[in-house]
């Protein structure tokens, strides 16, 4: 009998496994319609939008560049436009009596005269002051970046040492030593962006570099991260979430790491954009009770129904939520203050890559998959000391993910915002 | 003829072809697991699609093209096992008092069915009869794996598989005598 039934159970699971039907022609529309045949793959999006995230971090940081390339060709063409003025002051209009002024008026190289073997001069000014040595006009003691405008005596060996005992960080240098066909005594004009002006002994013009904080600068961070993510048990799993174990605040169950290598240019004095590279680990343990039937008692009803009483389990389980991501962020940050307390609120985007794949072996489950995420962050960053390169950073962060490209497989979803806490260093270099 | 490397190669760039070229291999197969893992065509085209849709957005995970088969049947069967989860009826043992037939030559009356009228019969089991029926006596996994997917004990498992039987023999000697009885 029981070789009967083997043989039998072998037949029918035979005609069971081999069982195949021809589905309707419509599905294959309806699974193209819904795959979208000519969707890039997962992977391909992926990098799409990633190289569009740097493509745009380029084009922002190229028209920044750019913009500020325009103002500094702009100050030196007023530049250009005041040592006009200042030679028709004390010779002959040097423009059109020198061809060599015209022809190089592009080059922005000129050649005036006049009796003052050296003469500084700063840009936006309205008056011209001539004194032995010097010339400034108009000089705005706040506004900035300063220009100045050496004119030497080309013969003064004296004069131009003097001038090289200018301290200046130079942006642009014109010089026309060739001007022979001038007749008279010739001047080189030096053009020179520079910061501070004081004043040395013996009325002589010293320009210090005043420190501009309108460069770019790289930073590094690192942060331990305590990650709050919430959690909403699933509904519609038929699984019965008893209770969700509280985990401590500052709970090792919760700690991750963060760190960040980028660029930061500022748009304002307080105002920056700052993109760049993030590594990005947060974990979560979270402990929960499962309620599951054990057994079923049936029993029949005084009216013969039948009446089922399902008896209940409690399983303690376990579920490690774990994110290990490399990624681009792009965003912008506002300083609020700069004391001994350097305070600043910043908002900006990420796109994450998983580095946390699956074995292939277990790639086909396609649950705890993830893959990419994108996220929205705002942050209220503390940094002490303020002027330092190395601060020390305290900063909670609120994120929200956009798109998060996984399936947890766990009877609950992880909510698609958390509260992130660092505490940790960045280092401008 | 078997799918090439380059075909599942185009399926991972989405390419058209390829993903019409890798339905067409699979569609029957899959069409007749679904339809053992539901309770009616309805459901097992709802499955299907699903099967389909989860393998074009995860076949760049395939990394073995030889292993193409395993992996479309486990993502086949874990997405009946989520459709089970997700549409899980309240279904007791209606079934439990089961006949016991002795000396029945099971196999003769195996043997009058077509497919469909076995499909048919598959489809008739209890929800959680035919998971645990078709996971172990079918796909071949063990109890504690069953168990593990269907979030039931070992134990539970195999009575329902044990039930299973029992609930199919009878309906198949049932629907024998009728046939018989009908057709003889």
């Amino acid at each position: 009998m029981k070789n009967m039934d083997e043989s039998f159970d072998a037949k029918l699971i035979k005609r069971l496994r081999n069982y195949s039907e021809e589905p309707r022609l419509e599905l294959w529309q309806q699974i193209a319609g819904r795959v979208g045949s000519n969707r890039l793959p997962a992977n391909g999006k992926r990098l799409r939008s990633i190289w569009l995230l740097i493509l745009g971090v380029i084009t922002v940081g190229g028209l920044l560049y750019m913009e500020r390339t325009k103002s500094g060709i702009k100050a030196a063409a007023g530049m250009s436009a005041s040592v006009s003025s200042l030679s028709t002051g004390e010779s002959a209009d040097v423009s059109s009596e020198s061809p060599i002024s015209k022809d190089h008026a592009p080059e922005m190289n000129k050649v005036i005269s006049g009796d003052s073997p050296s003469v500084s001069a700063t840009t936006n000014r309205d008056d011209v002051t001539q004194g032995d040595n010097e010339v400034l006009m108009n000089q705005e003691p706040d506004s900035e970046p300063y220009e100045e405008l050496n004119i030497i005596h080309a013969g003064d060996k004296s004069d131009r040492g003097q001038v090289e005992n200018v301290t200046s960080g130079v942006n642009e240098e014109i010089t026309n030593k060739d001007n022979k066909d001038m007749g008279r005594d010739e001047k080189v004009v030096e053009m020179k962006a520079v910061g501070k002006i004081e004043k040395k002994d013996e009325g002589k013009t010293v320009i210090r570099e005043k420190k501009k904080d309108n460069k770019l600068s790289i930073y590094f961070t690192i942060m331990p991260t305590f990650g709050y993510q919430r959690i909403k048990s699933n509904s519609s799993d038929n699984i019965i979430i008893e209770s969700v174990k509280r985990i401590s605040t500052f709970s090792t169950d919760r700690l991750g790491v963060r760190a960040e290598l980028g660029v930061e240019d500022p748009l304002t004095q307080r105002i920056k954009v700052f993109g760049g590279l993030v590594y990005y680990q947060r974990k979560q343990t979270i402990n929960y009770t499962e309620k599951q039937v054990d057994y079923t008692e049936v029993s029949e009803g005084p009216d013969g129904q039948i009446i089922v009483v399902p008896k209940f389990a409690f399983v303690e389980k376990s579920f490690e939520y774990e994110l290990r991501n490399l990624g681009v962020q792009l965003g912008l940050s506002f300083e609020l203050s700069r004391k001994k307390l350097l305070q600043t609120v910043g908002t900006g985007f990420e796109l994450h890559v998983a580095l946390n794949k699956l074995e292939s072996s277990q790639a086909s489950e396609f649950t705890n998959n993830p893959s990419a995420y994108v996220f929205y962050n705002l942050y209220y960053r503390l940094q002490y000391p303020a002027e330092a390169r190395l601060k020390a950073v305290f900063q909670p962060t609120l994120n929200y993910s956009f798109y998060i490209d996984h399936n947890l497989n766990a009877p609950f979803y992880v909510k698609p915002y958390g509260l992130g806490l660092n505490l940790g260093f960045t280092y401008n270099f | 003829m078997p799918l090439t490397k380059k075909q599942l190669a185009l399926c991972q760039i989405n390419d058209a072809k390829a993903q019409w070229e890798l339905y067409e291999y699979f569609k029957n197969r899959i069409m007749g697991l679904c339809r053992r893992y539901t309770n009616n065509r309805e459901e097992a085209e709802d499955v299907f699609q699903e099967i389909f849709i989860r393998v074009f957005q995860n076949i760049s995970q395939l990394n073995d093209y030889k292993r193409v088969d395993q992996w479309m049947l486990r993502i086949a069967v874990n997405t009946a096992v989520n459709y089970y989860h997700k549409n899980k009826r309240h279904q007791h043992d209606e079934e439990r008092n089961g006949y016991h037939h002795q000396n029945e030559d099971y196999e003769l009356i195996l043997s009058q069915f077509t497919d469909e009228m076995l499909i048919n019969l598959i489809n008739e089991l209890p929800d959680g009869y035919r998971m645990v029926f078709n996971l172990h006596e079918v796909e071949g996994y063990n109890h504690a794996e069953i168990g593990e997917m269907l979030n039931i004990s070992e134990v539970t498992s195999r009575s329902q598989l044990n039930r299973a039987k029992q609930v199919l023999k009878t309906k198949l000697k049932a629907l024998g005598v009728l046939k018989y009885e009908k057709y003889g």
